[in-house]
């Protein structure tokens, strides 16, 4: 047997030992250099796209640029517009004017005492004539066509406004009571959402219709909120046979001045938050002189004899609201009122007057379909709903012939922004047994100018 | 006594025109004047006041005369501020051509 060589062993254990050192690293060798090529790969694949990411955002920028530049320039441009259009509007003649006014006509049918008829409805004409910004005079006709088919022509209000300054105006002569907001701001019919007031708000009712006298009103932003007021005094109101009538009469009958107004603030932009009163004495009702001949002697008696009587006292208040944002107009008023020690036993008509209170609310709410679907028919449309009482206590006669609860709904089309088609029904309630609850079917067309 | 206190409060608003219609005056002066930002004022306002009561009516529906003694009538009838008014006017009167 050959003899192992212990030289050979160890260098053949050697060589398997370099060998294998050798080996292993080159093969690690050769896969870092695999992996350092493909992130080298990917990460010039991610600056590619980064570049490209730049590019674009700089193209965007790019375009931003030229776009804000753009608008820069139509604003500059419409800025100069709205400057020139300003300076270059027609110059104002020292003396100018403009007719306004309102017409409607209608038709209503009902189930009550009252048959189905057409109504001629009103036309109510009112003239505005300015000089400078000094005083403006303007006046507004009542023309309607009476059951009996004869003309009434009515002054609803003519009267001069001084200019005073931005945040006060005298108005001077018959004008509309600034007692509540229907009666001065909502009763004509092209803005009234109904096709008549509310129960209580009309002639007859509680809401004073008119004065004449003078008033001092206005505005001012106190802060970023609007304050408004109105006061004013006035002949006031009269003792009738129904009530207390408040309807701007001609002259004073009994020496005392009767003194109104109110006050309202935005405590948001589209709210409006009203307070109103009326105090007043009123002098107890004379006899008409009887047809066919007048007794200048017994009216002087009769005069003496009203004269001795004690005057009552004739006070009202009342609060209103108005909310009107976006599509919703939306709106209440409460009016209540109070009449005693009108002639200290009864009345020279022979009436026994005791402490009389008259009550009348509603609340209102309308919705314009503008904008809720794609069809211009909808866009026209707008529901109303409006639910109102009136009522007295202190006389059981007068409080059978007035009280009663009132519900309308109706649907408004709007032609234009002033010429309107309202179609409604409306429900009373009478307190009188008397009297038979009706619905009425109303339709009218009314168109402000 | 009685009629010099019936006549008082006639004096008194005499007094008071009196007083206020040289402030009426002056505060008429300077008026013509484009203010830039009067457009937008009014335009706002615009929007904002006179929705309170009715539609709006389209600002090419009057002549300028006419919007001026239209505004005019709205600012005592809504009790409108007088510059707010102003501002409503020359919105209409720049937006009617």
């Amino acid at each position: 047997m050959k003899k192992i060589s212990y030289w050979s062993v160890a260098a053949t254990m050697a060589t398997a030992v370099a060998v294998q050192a050798f080996t292993v690293p080159t093969q690690a060798q050769d896969i870092d250099q695999a992996q350092v090529l493909e992130r080298l790969m990917d990460l010039e694949a991610e600056i590619k796209l980064l570049k490209e990411q730049l590019t674009a955002a700089k193209d965007e920028t790019a375009k931003t640029k030229k776009i804000a530049q753009k608008a820069a320039k139509t604003a500059g441009k419409a800025k100069k517009s709205a400057v020139k259009a300003i300076a270059n509007a027609d110059k104002i003649r020292p003396n100018s004017w403009h007719m306004a006014g309102y017409a409607d006509v209608g038709i209503e049918v009902s189930d009550g005492e009252n048959p189905g008829t057409f109504t001629s409805g009103k036309f109510n004409p009112a003239f505005h004539f300015q000089y400078k910004d000094w005083v403006l005079f303007e006046s507004e006709l009542e023309i309607t066509t009476t059951i009996d088919g004869e003309t009434e022509m009515e002054v609803e209000y003519s009267q001069l406004d001084f200019l005073l300054n931005d945040n006060m105006t005298l108005v001077a002569g018959k004008f509309l009571s600034p007692v509540g907001q229907f009666q001065e701001r909502l009763h004509p019919s092209w803005i009234n959402r109904l096709t008549n007031p509310p129960a209580g708000f009309a002639h007859g009712g509680i809401q004073p219709i008119g004065e004449v006298g003078l008033m001092l009103r206005g505005g001012k932003m106190l802060g970023d909120k609007l304050f408004t007021y109105s006061l004013a005094v006035g002949n006031g109101p009269r003792a009738e046979h129904d009530g207390v009538e408040v309807e701007g009469f001609g002259r004073d009958n009994n020496k005392n001045k009767a003194i109104s107004g109110r006050v309202a603030f935005f405590p948001l932009d589209d709210l409006e938050i009203g307070g109103s009163f009326l105090a007043a004495k009123v002098k107890p009702e004379t006899e008409e002189p009887a047809a066919g001949g007048h007794d200048e002697g017994a009216a002087e008696v009769e005069e003496m004899e009203v004269a001795a009587l004690s005057q009552g006292k004739y006070n009202l208040w009342g609060a209103d609201f108005a909310y009107t944002k976006g599509n919703w107009n939306v709106r209440g008023e409460y009016l209540s009122s109070k009449l005693k020690g009108l002639g200290s036993e009864e009345d020279i008509t022979g009436n026994n007057f005791s402490t009389l209170t008259w009550e009348a609310w509603y609340a209102q709410a309308a919705y314009r379909m503008s904008g809720v679907t794609d069809s211009d028919f909808v866009d026209k449309l707008e529901p109303v709903v409006r639910y109102g009482q009136y009522s007295s206590k202190g006389d059981l006669e007068l409080r059978e012939a007035i009280s009663e609860k009132r519900f309308n709904v109706g649907m408004n089309y709007w032609l234009s922004s002033s010429v309107v088609v309202k179609g409604a029904v409306e429900f009373r309630n009478y307190l009188a047994a008397t009297r038979e609850d009706d619905t009425r079917l109303q339709l009218q067309l009314s168109y402000g100018f | 006594m009685k009629q010099k206190r019936e006549i008082l409060p006639f004096v008194l608003v005499a007094a008071l025109v009196g007083a206020m219609g040289f402030s009426a005056a002056t505060s008429a002066a300077g008026k013509d004047k484009p203010d830039p930002k009067q457009f937008a004022r009014g335009a706002k306002a615009w929007a904002k006041t006179c929705a309170r009561c009715h539609n709006m009516k389209a600002a090419r529906d009057n002549t300028d005369e006419e919007w001026h003694v239209d505004v005019t009538h709205m600012r005592v009838r809504a009790n409108i501020p007088g510059d707010m008014a102003r501002d409503i006017e020359a919105f209409l009167r720049a937006s009617n051509k």
